[in-house]
C-alpha cells in the first residue's frame, strides 16, 4: 500500500476542503507534518482510521468542525468527508467516507451513519465502484486488516500498549501471507465434516443407512477431538507463558537474594518494633497508674517525720472512736435513737454512756484523732516503698523497651538502605507461588485433556474401521476413496509447508525485529517472538534465556522494532516472490508507517536511533511530530524528507495545513 | 470539710486540665488537688485563686466523699505543719484536730489549705512540664520526681530542694 493523497473536508479542526499529497519518491520517502500541541496532529492520523474503518478514538462522536456547527441554522445540513487515494497490489483505489449533519436547533446537529465508497482503478484504466458491503469489507481487509491498523497508524504516546494488545495472531498471519495457506489447510482437513475430505466421506456413506449413522457419530467425535485439540493448544500456550514468567521471577529472586534476606529481616524488625511499641504504651500507662497511687504517700513522706515529731508533744488518749467527733454524739442524742435502733432517753444509761464517750471525741478530746492520724502516717510510710518499687520496675521496663525500639529503628533504617531502589522480593515470591500453582493446574488439565483425546481418537479409528467394513466395494466408492487419499496427501503437503513456512516466518520476523532492535539499542538483550506473535525481552543467563524487566524507553524501542520488523518482512516477501514454489502463494504488500507523535516517549538518543532506521524499513513514512522532537530527528532523517507540511493552528477549533519549505 | 464542690479557676484550671487531659500524668483532678496541697506545703508555696480568665475545672462533692480519708489526711498534715500564721505547736495541733466542727475556723483552715493546693499546682506544673515536650520526656520527668522524693531525708531537704529546682530549670 502506498498512500498518494488525503483530502479532509470539515473534519474536526480542518474546516473546508484541505488536501495533502504524500511523498511517493523511494529516495525521499518521508512526509512530515509539524505542529504544536492541540494543532490537530492526532486528528490527522485518526482521519486515516476513520476513512477505512469508520472508527475514531475521540471522546466526542461529533466530527464536524465546531465553528461550522455553531454557525448552522435549523434545517441546514453540512458534510464531513475524508478521501484517500492509495495504490495496493498494483491497483489504485480511491476510498472516501462521508457523514451528514442536519441542524435541528441553532448550534446543534445530529450526525447520520457514515457511508463509505470505494473506487477501484483497474490496470486498463477502467474504474469500478464497489458498493456491496461485503465486498467493501473484504477489500479493506485485503488492503489493511483493522486488527493490524494500530501498527501502521500508531500513536507514539500509546506505543507501550502494543505488546500487551489482544491476540493479533490472525492479523499478523494475514499480513505476512500465512492466512492463504491456513485457509487451504482448513479447507482440506480430514477430521472435519465441512471440508473437502468430509464431503467425500459423506458421499461415500450416502445411501447406506447404517454407514451414515456411524459416520454421524464419527463426525461428532471428530468435532469433540477438534475442541479438545484447541483446548490442549491453549493449555500449552498458557504453560509456555507461565513457565516463561516463572523463569523471570526465579531469575529476579536469584539476583536479589541479599535484598530478599534484608526484606525478611526488616519485616521481623518492623513486627518487633510494633510489638514493643504496644508494650511500651502499656508500660507507660501502668507507670502512670502507679504514680497516681503513689503521690499521696510519696509526697507526704518528707512531711510525715516532721508531723510525727510535732505530735510527740501532744497528750494522746485512745478511748475515743476513730473518725468520729462530738457532733455525731450530739446528733444521736438529739434524735433519741442509737444507730443500732435502741431508744435513748434523757438520763438513762445509754444517754449517760454517750455523754461519757463524747468527752473522748474531738473537739473536747483529740487523742483518738491523733492516734488515727499517726496510724495513717505509719501506713503511708510503709506503703510508699511498695509504690516506689513498682514505679521503678515499670520505668526499668520502659527504658528497656525504648532501647529495643531504637535498635529496631536503626536496623530498619540500615536494611531499608540495602533495599532502597531494589525490587520487592516478597511480591515476587507471592507471584511465583501463584504462577507455580497455575502451572500445576494447567498440567493437570492437560493430562485430563490428553486422556479425553486418546479416548476420542480410539473411537474415531473404531468408527472408521466399522464404516470401511460396512461399505460395498463399488466402482463409485473406489473412486471416492482414491479422491480422499489425494485430499489427505494434499492436506499433509500444505500442512508441512505451513508448519515449515510458519516457523520460518516467525523466525524471520524475530530475526528482522532483532536486527532493527540492535540498530536502536546497544546492549545484551534480545527480543523473542512466540507462536502467537507476542514479544518479550530476554537476556542470556548461564546459557538460558531469562525474561527481563524493561524501562519505558526500552519498551518503546522494543515496540518500534516490532512494528518496523513487520513492515520490513512484509516488504521483503514481495521482493522475494519467485515462480513455481510455495512463496508464490505467500505474497504481501509493502506498507507505509503513519505515526502520531512517534517520539513522545523517547529521549534524544532513542529519537536519533529510531530515525536512522525508519526510512530504510518502510516504503513510505508519514509522521506528525512536534517541532521540539523534530529537531533531533531532522539531523538524521532530514535528507529523506520528500514533503513537509505545517499544521497552522488558528484557534482551538481551526487548523490550516500549509506546505513547508 | 470537703463537703462541697471545688473549682480550679483560671491558670490553675488550665494547668490541672493540661496535666490530666493532655499529658495524662494525673488520672483525676482530685489527684492534682491532693498532690498540689502537699507540694505547696513542701515548697512553701501558696497562691490565690486566679481570676484572669474564665477557665474552670471542677471536682464534685462525690469525688471528695470517695477520697475523704486521703483528703483528711492531707488536710491534717497541712494544718499541722503550716507555720505561716505564727501559731505555736499546740495551736497547730488544735487546728488540725479540734476545728473540724467549728464552721468559722474550718472556713479559714480550708482557705489556707486551698491556697497551698493552688501554689502546689503551680509547682507541679512547672516541675513536670518545664523543658519537656514529648511523652517520653514527661515520663522521664515524673520518674525524676519520684526518685527525688525517694532519696529525700529531712536533714538535707532544704538543700536538695534548691538543687532539684536548679537542675530542672537548667535541663
Amino acid at each position: 500500500m502506498l498512500l498518494k493523497y488525503i483530502k479532509l473536508k470539515n473534519f474536526r479542526q480542518y474546516r473546508g476542503e484541505q488536501m495533502v499529497e504524500f511523498s511517493c519518491d523511494p529516495h525521499k520517502n518521508v512526509t512530515v507534518f509539524l505542529g504544536e500541541n492541540t494543532s490537530g496532529k492526532t486528528t490527522l492520523v485518526q482521519s486515516f482510521k476513520w476513512v477505512l474503518y469508520g472508527s475514531v478514538t475521540f471522546p466526542s462522536d461529533i466530527l464536524l468542525n465546531i465553528e461550522l456547527l455553531k454557525e448552522m441554522n435549523p434545517g441546514n445540513s453540512e458534510q464531513v468527508e475524508v478521501e484517500i487515494s492509495l495504490e495496493h497490489d498494483k491497483t489504485e483505489y480511491c476510498i472516501s467516507r462521508t457523514q451528514n449533519y442536519i441542524c435541528e436547533s441553532k448550534g446543534d446537529a445530529n450526525p447520520s451513519f457514515s457511508t463509505i465508497k470505494i473506487i477501484r482503478k483497474m490496470g486498463d484504466g477502467q474504474t469500478k465502484i464497489i458498493t456491496d458491503k461485503k465486498d467493501i469489507e473484504s477489500t479493506i481487509n485485503k488492503i489493511l486488516p483493522k486488527d493490524l491498523s494500530n501498527y501502521f497508524f500508531f500513536d507514539g504516546e500509546r506505543i507501550e500498549s502494543i505488546s500487551r494488545d489482544r491476540d493479533i495472531t490472525d492479523a499478523v498471519k494475514g499480513l505476512l501471507g500465512l492466512s492463504t495457506l491456513e485457509n487451504a489447510i482448513d479447507h482440506l482437513k480430514p477430521s472435519r465434516k465441512d471440508t473437502v475430505y468430509g464431503k467425500f466421506r459423506e458421499s461415500l456413506v450416502k445411501g447406506d443407512e447404517e454407514a451414515e449413522k456411524i459416520n454421524k457419530e464419527l463426525e461428532q467425535k471428530q468435532d469433540e477431538l477438534d475442541e479438545i485439540e484447541i483446548l490442549i493448544f491453549n493449555v500449552d500456550d498458557n504453560l509456555k507463558h507461565y513457565n516463561a514468567r516463572k523463569e523471570v521471577l526465579e531469575g529476579k529472586l536469584r539476583d536479589n537474594q541479599e535484598v530478599s534476606k534484608a526484606q525478611k529481616e526488616r519485616e521481623i524488625n518492623e513486627q518487633s518494633k510494633i510489638r514493643d511499641e504496644e508494650r511500651l504504651q502499656d508500660r507507660n500507662k501502668m507507670f502512670i497508674r502507679n504514680f497516681n497511687t503513689y503521690t499521696i504517700s510519696g509526697f507526704a513522706r518528707p512531711l510525715i517525720e516532721k508531723a510525727q515529731k510535732l505530735l510527740k508533744s501532744a497528750e494522746v488518749d485512745n478511748k475515743g472512736i476513730p473518725h468520729m467527733d462530738a457532733s455525731s454524739i450530739d446528733f444521736i442524742l438529739k434524735k433519741g435513737q442509737c444507730v443500732c435502733g435502741r431508744r435513748i432517753r434523757h438520763g438513762d444509761e445509754a444517754y449517760n454512756n454517750l455523754l461519757e464517750q463524747r468527752r473522748y471525741l474531738p473537739p473536747q478530746s483529740i487523742g483518738i484523732a491523733i492516734q488515727q492520724f499517726t496510724n495513717d502516717m505509719e501506713q503511708c510510710k510503709s506503703s510508699v516503698e511498695k509504690h516506689e518499687e513498682n514505679i521503678q520496675s515499670h520505668y526499668k521496663d520502659i527504658l528497656e523497651l525504648r532501647s529495643n525500639i531504637r535498635e529496631y529503628e536503626d536496623n530498619i533504617y540500615d536494611l531499608s538502605e540495602i533495599i532502597r531502589g531494589k525490587v520487592d522480593t516478597v511480591k515476587i515470591e507471592e507471584e511465583l507461588l501463584e504462577i507455580k500453582n497455575k502451572i500445576k493446574n494447567e498440567e493437570q488439565r492437560k493430562e485430563n485433556l490428553n486422556i479425553e483425546k486418546a479416548e476420542c481418537s480410539t473411537l474415531i479409528k473404531l468408527y472408521e474401521k466399522e464404516i470401511g467394513e460396512h461399505l460395498l466395494a463399488s466402482e463409485k466408492n473406489k473412486k471416492i476413496r482414491l479422491y480422499m487419499e489425494y485430499t489427505e496427501e494434499l492436506y499433509e503437503w500444505f500442512k508441512n509447508k505451513y508448519d515449515v513456512q510458519g516457523e520460518d516466518i516467525r523466525r524471520e520476523l524475530e530475526k528482522s525485529v532483532n536486527e532493527i532492535f540492535n540498530k536502536m539499542y546497544h546492549g545484551q538483550r534480545k527480543i523473542l517472538i512466540d507462536n502467537r506473535y507476542r514479544i518479550d525481552l530476554y537476556t542470556e543467563f548461564q546459557g538460558e534465556n531469562i525474561k527481563t524487566d524493561e524501562s519505558k524507553g526500552l519498551e518503546t524501542v522494543k515496540n518500534f522494532a516490532f512494528i518496523c520488523g513487520l513492515v520490513d518482512l512484509a516488504r521483503k516477501k514481495v521482493n522475494k516472490r519467485t515462480n513455481g514454489d510455495i512463496e508464490d502463494v505467500i505474497r504481501t504488500e509493502p506498507y507505509p508507517l503513519i505515526m502520531d507523535a512517534p517520539f513522545s516517549n523517547a529521549d534524544e538518543k532513542h529519537v536519533k536511533s529510531i530515525s536512522r532506521v525508519l526510512p530504510d524499513i518502510a516504503e513510505q513514512v508519514i509522521m506528525v511530530v512536534m517541532e521540539k522532537d523534530w529537531r533531533y530527528a531532522e539531523e538524521i532523517i532530514g535528507s529523506k524528507v520528500g514533503m513537509e507540511y505545517i499544521l497552522n493552528k488558528k484557534s482551538e477549533t481551526l487548523t490550516d495545513i500549509t506546505k513547508g519549505d | 470539710m470537703f463537703s462541697r464542690d471545688y473549682e480550679f479557676w483560671g491558670k490553675h484550671a488550665q494547668y490541672t486540665k493540661y496535666l490530666c487531659n493532655d499529658l495524662h500524668i494525673f488520672e483525676r483532678y482530685i489527684d492534682v488537688y491532693m498532690s498540689g496541697a502537699l507540694m505547696g506545703l513542701i515548697y512553701g508555696r501558696t497562691a490565690k485563686r486566679d481570676i484572669s480568665n474564665k477557665d474552670r475545672a471542677a471536682i464534685l462533692t462525690d469525688t471528695f466523699v470517695k477520697e475523704k480519708l486521703n483528703c483528711q489526711f492531707t488536710y491534717r498534715l497541712v494544718m499541722l505543719l503550716d507555720e505561716s500564721m505564727g501559731l505555736t505547736k499546740s495551736q497547730r495541733i488544735d487546728r488540725a484536730f479540734r476545728d473540724d466542727t467549728n464552721e468559722e475556723a474550718m472556713k479559714n483552715n480550708m482557705n489556707l489549705f486551698n491556697s497551698y493546693v493552688l501554689g502546689g499546682v503551680e509547682v507541679l506544673f512547672e516541675k513536670i512540664t518545664s523543658n519537656c515536650t514529648t511523652e517520653e520526656e514527661h515520663i522521664d520527668r515524673v520518674n525524676e520526681v519520684v526518685n527525688y522524693f525517694k532519696n529525700y531525708n529531712e536533714k538535707g531537704f532544704e538543700e536538695k530542694q534548691k538543687t532539684f529546682i536548679d537542675k530542672l530549670m537548667s535541663s
